[in-house]
């Protein structure tokens, strides 16, 4: 009665988001409340739909909080981000579901079953609980990710028909995402789960029950066509953390910080972007206090190294006293290309040497770092150039003769004695001259004659004479 | 207990009186055959720290680091110069062959950035090599310690530069050399390597390339040669020196 198709819908149901979009830092239970009563807890008596008073009375230090819609559906959107990694078909599904088509690109991930698992590792890696379904159609997918019995009928990671059939037929009829009215009319007749229905003929109970639901059904066993709206990528990211109790301590922002610029690595590895620069935002319960903007020597697209950078850059922030609201922010991106999130993580010694350098320009300032590059332009003070630490390149022309290592800031004049040189020693002249030409200045053109020498010290000096004048100076050091 | 023993004794930085180590090749060849022959490990040992103390700057210490500098650069590893005495120049860097898109030059403010620049590098597996200039010459036992402790982590060069000064206060410093300037190069005197004696002393001498400039004429930005004879010279060598100009 299933038919299964090519496709393969993995649905994923968070059903401890309330929860877990709620960022706290005691270890005291915490029951989400929605319409007065439990939603979720993680306190281990209190149940769903109990009363909020309830729940206190059993529970003496419980913490009591109402649901975050808003906080909610931007965990979706992260984890939607998340996905992305795996497939691009991917639908925000109703009750906290993600629902991903997988059929199309199995073969990049190889072994269902360890697909599966590596999913459900990563997600608890992120701090969620998730139910996983798995059928042909997306409907399936989505009864099958519930978290509620029949649980023993369910392995999760085969796509055996008819197993899928055992587990499917096995499911309530309450739990049916159907109208009210349908399932009401279903049990008066006696019918108390979908296996059941499965076994009337189509027509006959359409004539009963409505068009709606018998196209619920055959799109349920895959006999129609079900198109699904695949999300979109915004074009900026920003996504927030709220604190129930606020933070009071920066030490105790950085794991907040480490999530966020997860997702945000999420988001760019699912675009294919890197960015340029990150912006953060730190509210109290009214508004945005500080901000806080990172730039980054080099485009990036991971996480840690934008943590590490963000945690330095965190000390010369003045917080409010206590944070309610954190905000990541980005919107400067640059094309990754189409390169695999592997090939990515090869290039680490060239990685790691930015994130050191990111690293120190954020503590030492970004004006004291320095490249070293040259210039088109021969004469000595003009042909060598300091360049931002954040320039991609710095030009590298090779010079036309010998050049010293050192460059003295100004040359200093040289003392002629006895037909001698002198600077600190006595100068013997090994090689040269070299003459070069200055750019021209008010039309005028200066030359000068290079020379290696030697000091009886033994150090090696480049020296020149100024051919209008006739004096010595000495301009560098080969140290 | 014994196995914590053990490890201790297995670290690199570890030396055991009376342990004759063979002469392992595992350092960094420094371009120079003379210095490697007499280098423990053939060459600079890679996750120590090496002290280098001269009486000033501009004797030709760089020149002793810059081929194994080149080395590290060709292999795609950054280095970083903390604190360079001078502005070092570029186009003489580049003709010795360094990958100027893979130096940095930090400048830090105080003492406590300079230490703590010199440990990040250190500890950053992107880094080949820090050549740091200590400033007044005297860094304290313990921050010279730290930094060892840092180098070892990832196998980073890392070459302190310091005053003559400090040659007489004790040092965790694996290699330890002394450079002054003679008349024919530069005079290395190994004051201390971990692992074997020291003693030795080497001298480099100056390099030909700046003894002598090969085809002046080649280059175009030389107008001509002055069409007087040189003033100024070495009486012994003064008439070579001209045959080399008017050619």
């Amino acid at each position: 009665m299933i038919r299964a198709g090519s496709a393969i819908w993995v649905g994923l149901r968070f059903d401890g988001l309330a929860l877990e979009v709620m960022e706290r830092h005691d270890h005291r239970p915490l029951a989400i409340i929605e319409h007065g009563r439990v939603q979720v807890s993680d306190a281990l008596v209190v149940e769903a739909g109990m009363t909020a008073s309830t729940a206190q009375a059993l529970v003496a230090d419980l913490v009591v909080a109402a649901r975050q819609p808003a906080l909610e559906s931007q965990a979706m959107q992260g984890l939607a981000l998340w996905a992305y990694q795996y497939t691009p078909a991917i639908v925000l599904a109703a009750e906290n579901t993600l629902l991903l088509e997988i059929g199309s690109c199995r073969r990049l991930h190889g072994n269902l079953a360890q697909l599966l698992a590596r999913m459900r590792g990563e997600l608890e890696q992120r701090g969620h609980r998730v139910a996983i379904g798995l059928a042909h159609t997306p409907k399936a997918a989505w009864l099958l990710a519930l978290p509620h019995p029949p649980l023993a009928l369910r392995n999760g990671s085969s796509l055996d028909v008819p197993q899928l059939q055992r587990q499917l037929a096995a499911v309530a009829i309450d739990l049916l995402p159907i109208d009210p009215k349908v399932s009401t009319r279903l049990r008066n007749i006696g019918i108390e789960s979908l296996g059941r229905v499965l076994t009337f003929d189509a027509a006959l109970l359409g004539k009963r029950l409505g068009a709606d639901f018998i196209r619920y059904l055959q799109q349920l066993t895959g006999h129609l066509p079900d198109p699904q709206p695949f999300i979109e990528l915004k074009p900026e990211f920003e996504h927030s953390t709220v604190f129930l109790d606020g933070i009071p301590d920066r030490q105790m922002l950085v794991f907040p910080m480490k999530r966020l610029l997860q997702s945000l690595g999420d988001y760019l590895i699912a675009r294919q972007l890197h960015c340029r620069s990150i912006q953060w935002l730190f509210g109290d319960f009214h508004q945005i206090r500080a901000t806080l903007d990172v730039d980054l020597s080099r485009p990036h697209h991971r996480w840690k190294p934008l943590l590490d950078v963000s945690q330095l850059k965190l000390d010369q922030v003045e917080l409010p006293e206590l944070v309610f609201n954190l905000t990541l922010y980005a919107d400067q991106f640059v094309a990754a290309g189409a390169v695999s999130q592997q090939l990515f993580e090869e290039d680490t010694a060239e990685e790691e040497s930015h994130v050191l350098l990111d690293k120190l320009a954020s503590r030492l300032g970004v004006d004291a770092l320095q490249r070293l590059g040259t210039t088109e332009s021969l004469w000595p003070e003009a042909a060598s150039a300091t360049f931002s630490v954040t320039t991609p390149t710095v030009p590298a022309a090779y010079p036309a003769g010998e050049r010293p290592t050192w460059l003295l800031p100004e040359p200093q004049p040289l003392r002629e004695r006895d037909r001698q040189l002198w600077w600190r020693k006595r100068l013997d002249i090994l090689s040269g001259p070299e003459r070069l030409e200055s750019p021209p200045e008010r039309g005028h053109v200066h030359y000068r004659d290079y020379f290696i020498a030697r000091e009886a010290s033994g150090s090696i000096c480049w020296i020149f004479r100024e051919l209008n004048s006739g004096r010595w100076f000495v301009h560098g050091l080969f140290a | 207990m014994s196995i914590e023993l053990d490890q201790l004794l297995r670290r690199p930085d570890i030396w055991k009186p009376g342990e004759n180590r063979a002469p392992s090749k595992t350092g960094l060849p420094t371009g120079f055959a003379a210095l490697d022959a007499v280098l423990r490990e053939s060459g600079w040992p890679r996750g120590a720290l090496i002290e280098l103390l001269s009486g000033g700057a501009g004797i030709g210490e760089l020149r002793l680091l810059l081929p194994a500098l080149a080395s590290l650069g060709a292999r795609g590893f950054y280095q970083i110069w903390i604190d360079p005495p001078q502005l070092p120049y570029a186009p003489g860097l580049l003709l010795r062959g360094i990958d100027l898109q893979r130096l940095v030059v930090a400048r830090p403010r105080d003492h406590r950035q300079w230490l703590w620049a010199t440990e990040q590098a250190l500890r950053s597996a992107g880094c080949g090599a820090v050549v740091c200039w200590t400033g007044d010459g005297r860094s304290r036992y313990a921050e010279l310690r730290k930094l060892q402790v840092a180098a070892a982590e990832r196998g980073c060069l890392c070459f302190v530069f310091g005053d003559l000064r400090g040659a007489d206060t004790a040092s965790p410093a694996a290699l330890r050399l002394r450079l002054a300037c003679e008349p024919n190069g530069l005079a290395i005197d190994i004051l201390k390597q971990r692992g074997t004696q020291a003693g030795q002393r080497v001298v480099l001498e100056t390099p030909v390339a700046l003894r002598k400039q090969a085809s002046l004429r080649q280059r175009p930005v030389v107008v001509s040669a002055p069409r007087r004879a040189l003033p100024f010279g070495p009486p012994s060598r003064s008439g070579a020196v001209q045959q080399e100009a008017w050619q």
